[in-house]
């Protein structure tokens, strides 16, 4: 009996450890070998680039890194979601539009129609 | 009051906090690994561009702000690129004062921060009207699609008595 709840208890313990993990809630990737890449490049990676061919982890871990650099963002939330909505990078690179368009109207933005959307995101790109 | 012997401290306390460790630098690593593909692409671009991705974010932003974006939006995604440039970069520095010079309102403003743009970058004064001209071309609403008036030279003809 006692020894059944002490392996529950590692279990339990080895199982919290691997969901803190994954949440990035305690820098346990700080043990492992660093890597030359943060959040903000992957990002600046992925808005530089083209269409982006992710896998569905890979698309996990970009919209990670997303949540980051909007977590960090000292300018307004709203325009860079914009941006992001635009370049459809949680999306396989297909742009949303309408979310795109309810952002826009949110920072209250001269213009917000399909052509203009359109202009902002061929005119964005870095 | 009875101190816990040694081996029951290291069954429950010692054993659980190093499989919680364990356990957590496994969720890392299988965080990194899904990243591997985004990491790996990123280390492949070659230095000098490398060294700017970090900043490609805040440039898009501005970028989007300039095309159709209010002046407070302009402003405020251009104070975010401003403050994440390095010193190095003195034309992208210049090109943002100078975008930050167009949506000034008020002409004092404005030459302060042309001013502080020819300091940035000396190359951009040499010639400055048409650098601050390309800017608002790029711009599709006001303010900041027109090149201030502090360029417009010359005085309406005024007519005789």
């Amino acid at each position: 009996m006692h020894r059944r709840a002490l392996i529950a208890t590692v279990v339990a313990a080895a199982a919290l450890g691997v969901l803190l993990g994954l949440r990035g809630a305690f820098p346990f990737g700080k043990i492992l070998p660093a890597t030359d890449s943060t959040p903000l490049a992957r990002v600046g990676y992925a808005l530089r680039g083209g269409p982006l061919s992710l896998s569905g982890r890979e698309r996990a871990a970009l919209q990670a890194d997303l949540d980051s650099v909007r977590a960090h963002w000292s300018g307004e939330v709203p325009a860079f979601e914009l941006v992001v909505a635009l370049r459809g990078l949680t999306t396989h690179g297909e742009p949303e539009w309408t979310r795109a368009a309810e952002l826009c109207h949110t920072l209250r933005w001269p213009r917000c129609d399909r052509p203009a959307l359109e202009a902002i995101r061929e005119r964005s790109r870095p | 009051m009875t101190v816990p012997p040694l081996r029951t401290v290291l069954d429950w306390v010692v054993v659980p906090l190093v499989a919680l460790s364990l356990g957590g630098v496994v969720g890392a690593a299988c965080v990194r690994v899904q990243r591997s593909a985004l990491d790996k692409a990123a280390a492949a671009v070659p230095e000098p561009e490398r060294r700017t991705l970090a900043l490609l974010p805040a440039v898009t932003v501005a970028n989007a702000a300039w095309v159709l974006g209010s002046a407070t939006s302009v402003q405020k995604s251009l104070k975010v690129l401003i403050d994440g440039l390095p010193e190095s970069e003195a034309p992208a520095r210049a090109r943002t004062l100078l975008r930050y010079a167009a949506v000034d309102q008020n002409p004092e403003g404005q030459a302060a921060l042309i001013s502080q743009a020819c300091a940035t970058d000396p190359s951009v004064c040499d010639h400055l009207k048409e650098v601050l001209k390309a800017e608002t071309d790029r711009r599709y609403a006001a303010p900041g699609n027109h090149l201030p008036l502090f360029f417009l030279g010359g005085h309406p003809p005024i007519p005789g008595p």
